[in-house]
């Protein structure tokens, strides 16, 4: 072998033993150094271009730093994407990762530090030229800034985390929150323990609100595994496993979760809203779990507890929970109360959304009085408001509602188009447990009016959903409801008359023959 | 990257399947996977290379952590990529959706006659700056993301009328002509997307909404197929170079014939054939070498 290519072959075996990154190190060794410093730099950002790399190196004038991209592009792992360039991400995370090591850390938070200033003000001229914070560009922008401000900052780039991703949860995008976690994600190397729990527990909630409930578990888990988590941050997770539980139906577990953390935050005033908030979960799952007196006591209580804190939110809430409880002791009146109760509350803080519920809820209630108008009405108020908030869970279940003053005033089509809509939307909430109660309602209309076909499928669709998610009772039960029921009598039945008249006849012919 | 090592990674069986596909309907959709740096995105390269050959539509997809991973982009790349003016529909829809706070007035048209022109010339433009395409007529929505809160569109409502307006748009387009669209690391499409992509887009080929479209797929693991999707699939997991791979790589990178052989087996023992590391190390071997790279007039 050539004495040269042996060399480079020695060079190439020492780098390899030294594991992943020998073939970027080994490039990084060939190139120039002012060359390969704006490699490593390039690798900060997600994509670079001149201004960008001028950003990370302030010392190049425009022309060098176009020269330097040039050449950069010709690099086999540099890629062109529109106007800019991007490293190959496998190298990228080599050389990035790099960054994170304790001796370049400080280069790296000044970098980093320059990338948010540099993002801060493009945000800023683009924003001026669109009007708006709306468009894609900024929102890219916008994440950018984030993603470089925690390289600069933990602390700043956590907060501006965590107020994306609340927005975009209130906005129900959730893409845009996974994307957020996928970003801060490339720091995990040096985060501390806590602020892996943070990005936990926000994974933990996308993940519910996608109802992905074994996922959200493991990730609300992971916060409780962290023992550098404060009290607060515990109370917060085990509350929001308890509520995983209870969209679950899983009465004991969610209580379980409940009780727990209501013990954890024992009247700590930095817990003092959770402590509300859990009054107010119990109290709905002891309603639920049809363990009335309990659900009394934890509402009454959590509405003392809201109007102590002069907290008008708690209170709209407590009132529609105890509502709801009077609605199921037939006590319509004082439901109705406690729902007008609710609504002034979320009147006085303008939340038109959860007025939504509170409508729907009163439409029970005059459901109960028979007063199907008013029900209605109360239930389209309901839906209208559902759908502007996209609240499709929401939408579904005021849509059975509707059903039942739909059916009690024999409007069947309506009742059978309401509850395919509703079975639609909770198909799209991955909610198979509600999906299927609708199915199987859906059946038994179709059932009702002779359609033996279309009940027998409605049926089986149920099945198969109760199925999926576990309930293989109420998934029996609906199979055997798809059974056509035999007609006629049963045999014992049928035997035991033959019988009778089988002794009336030979008592008649006995008492013929003696007479 | 993507350029440099597309120019010699031909992935002959890979292609073939690919050919394949684009000549017969029956499996119109190509999964390509394989592990970081295996070659994905220079073979999706050397794909778009085959369909400029033959002239086809075609349409690319490249999804980062930061780009193109929602369905509202993916639907927007696709449109710039056939044509804005081709999409009407959509494109109206969305500005209805998404708009923005400058969209009171009417859009800027400037007319421009039949013939070879030059769109500015002699134009005076004051206080106009200008970031994208300048074109006879701008059709482009304005990539606004957040939706107008005052309309009642629920979301999933909201993307399946986007989509549905899309499908229409494009129905004609594909109704004499073939497309090609490519997608690139799938794998960062995020949760949503990815159903979207399967149920909403690619849906619309079994059930005969759409004719004359191949999508390609790649990723870094093979995606779950279900249903009938697994029917339509071609399959194309990549695997590591061999030695002739490397040598005609070297070869296709101007490597002066002597020594060539000896350069493609280091290069295997030290890469064990993965496309992207081959292609780094010989990066650094013509920085080593610089003699070893025959000159290439022009």
């Amino acid at each position: 072998m050539d004495k040269r290519l042996e060399e480079f072959q020695q060079l190439l075996n020492q780098l390899s033993a030294k594991g992943r990154g020998a073939t970027v190190e080994l490039l990084l060794r060939q190139m120039d150094t002012d060359q390969a410093r704006c490699l490593r730099l390039c690798a900060i950002p997600h994509e670079f271009d001149v201004s960008i790399l001028r950003s990370l190196a302030p010392d190049l004038s425009e022309e060098q730093a176009r020269n330097y991209c040039v050449l950069l592009s010709k690099l086999s792992l540099v890629a062109s994407r529109d106007e800019s360039f991007a490293i190959h991400e496998e190298p990228r995370r080599y050389l990035f990762d790099q960054w994170l090591d304790s001796e370049f850390l400080a280069e790296f938070r000044t970098a980093s530090a320059r990338l948010t200033e540099y993002f801060g003000l493009l945000g800023a001229r683009l924003k001026e030229e669109s009007a708006t914070e709306k468009s894609d560009a900024v929102e890219r922008v916008i994440r950018n800034r984030m993603f470089h401000l925690m390289g600069a900052s933990s602390a700043e780039g956590f907060a501006e985390f965590e107020r994306l991703c609340r927005q975009r949860r209130e906005e129900m995008r959730f893409d845009q929150c996974e994307t957020l976690i996928k970003l801060v994600h490339e720091y995990d190397r040096i985060f501390n323990p806590l602020e892996k729990a943070i990005i936990a527990y926000h994974e933990g909630k996308l993940a519910a609100d996608r109802r992905q409930w074994s996922a959200a578990e493991e990730a609300y888990n992971r916060v409780l595994g962290t023992a550098e988590v404060s009290t607060q941050m515990r109370v917060k997770t085990l509350r929001r496993l308890g509520m995983i539980q209870d969209d679950q139906r899983h009465w004991k577990a969610a209580i379980d979760f409940f009780q727990k953390s209501l013990e954890l935050a024992d009247a700590r005033p930095d817990c003092s809203r959770q402590i509300i908030h859990l009054h107010l979960n119990l109290g709905s799952t002891y309603r639920d779990s049809g363990r009335l007196t309990e659900a009394e006591n934890f509402l009454q209580k959590s509405i003392v507890l809201a109007q102590n804190a002069q907290d008008l939110s708690c209170l709209a809430d407590g009132h529609n929970a105890s509502g709801t409880l009077y609605l199921r002791t037939n006590d319509t009146h004082r439901a109705i109360e406690a729902f007008q109760t609710s609504l002034k509350y979320l009147e006085q803080i303008g939340d038109r959304f959860r007025c939504a519920q509170v409508y729907n809820n009163l439409g029970n209630a005059q459901f109960n009085r028979q007063e199907w108008d008013k029900s209605e009405q109360l239930f389209r108020q309901s839906l209208e408001i559902k759908r502007q908030a996209g609240d499709n869970a929401g939408q579904a279940v005021t849509l059975t509602n509707l059903v039942r003053v739909y059916r009690a005033q024999h409007r069947i089509p309506d009742a059978i188009e309401a509850l395919q809509q509703a079975a639609t939307l909770f198909a799209e909430v991955r909610d198979d447990y509600s999906a299927a109660r609708v199915k199987r309602d859906l059946a038994r209309i179709y059932r009702s009016m002779n359609n033996v076909e279309l009940a027998s499928s409605s049926f089986d669709e149920a099945a198969a959903l109760f199925e999926r998610c576990h309930e293989t009772q109420e998934a029996q039960a609906a199979r055997e409801e798809a059974r056509p029921k035999k007609r006629g009598l049963p045999w014992w039945v049928i035997v035991a008359i033959v019988l009778f008249v089988a002794i009336v006849v030979l008592m008649t012919l006995a008492l013929a023959f003696h007479w | 990257m993507r350029d440099v090592l597309a120019a010699f990674v031909d992935r002959h069986v890979e292609l073939g399947r690919f050919c394949e596909m684009l000549e017969n309907d029956e499996k119109p959709i190509m999964i390509v996977w394989g592990d970081d740096g295996i070659g994905k995105s220079s073979f999706l390269a050397r794909l778009i290379h085959e369909c400029a050959s033959r002239k086809l539509r075609k349409a690319e997809v490249f999804a980062s952590k930061n780009r193109f991973n929602s369905y509202l982009e993916i639907l927007r790349k696709i449109r710039d990529d056939l044509g804005p003016e081709l999409f009407p529909n959509f494109t109206q829809l969305v500005n209805y959706l998404f708009p923005s706070p400058l969209q009171a007035r009417e859009p800027i048209k400037i007319e421009v006659g039949g013939g070879a022109q030059s769109v500015l010339e002699r134009a005076r433009l004051e206080n106009v700056t200008i970031h994208g395409d300048v074109a006879g007529v701008i059709i482009k929505d304005c990539m606004i993301n957040v939706p107008d809160p005052t309309l009642n569109i629920p979301p999933q409502d909201r993307m399946n009328l986007l989509t549905a307006e899309f499908l229409k748009d494009l129905a004609p387009i594909v109704q004499h002509e073939m497309l090609v669209v490519l997608f690139d690391d799938i794998q960062e499409l995020a949760d949503e997307t990815y159903k979207w992509l399967w149920e909403g887009i690619i849906s619309a080929l079994d059930e005969g909404r759409l004719r004359n479209i191949r999508f390609v797929l790649c990723g870094r693991a093979k995606p779950q197929l279900e249903g009938t999707a697994a029917l339509s699939v071609k399959e194309a997991p990549l695997q590591p170079l061999g030695l002739a791979d490397i040598e005609s790589y070297l070869e296709r990178s101007n490597h002066v014939p002597e020594g060539r052989a000896e350069a493609a087996k280091m290069l295997l023992a030290g890469s064990k054939g993965i496309p992207l590391n081959v292609a780094l190390q010989l990066d650094s071997y013509f920085q080593f070498f610089p003699d070893k790279r025959a000159r290439v007039n022009g």
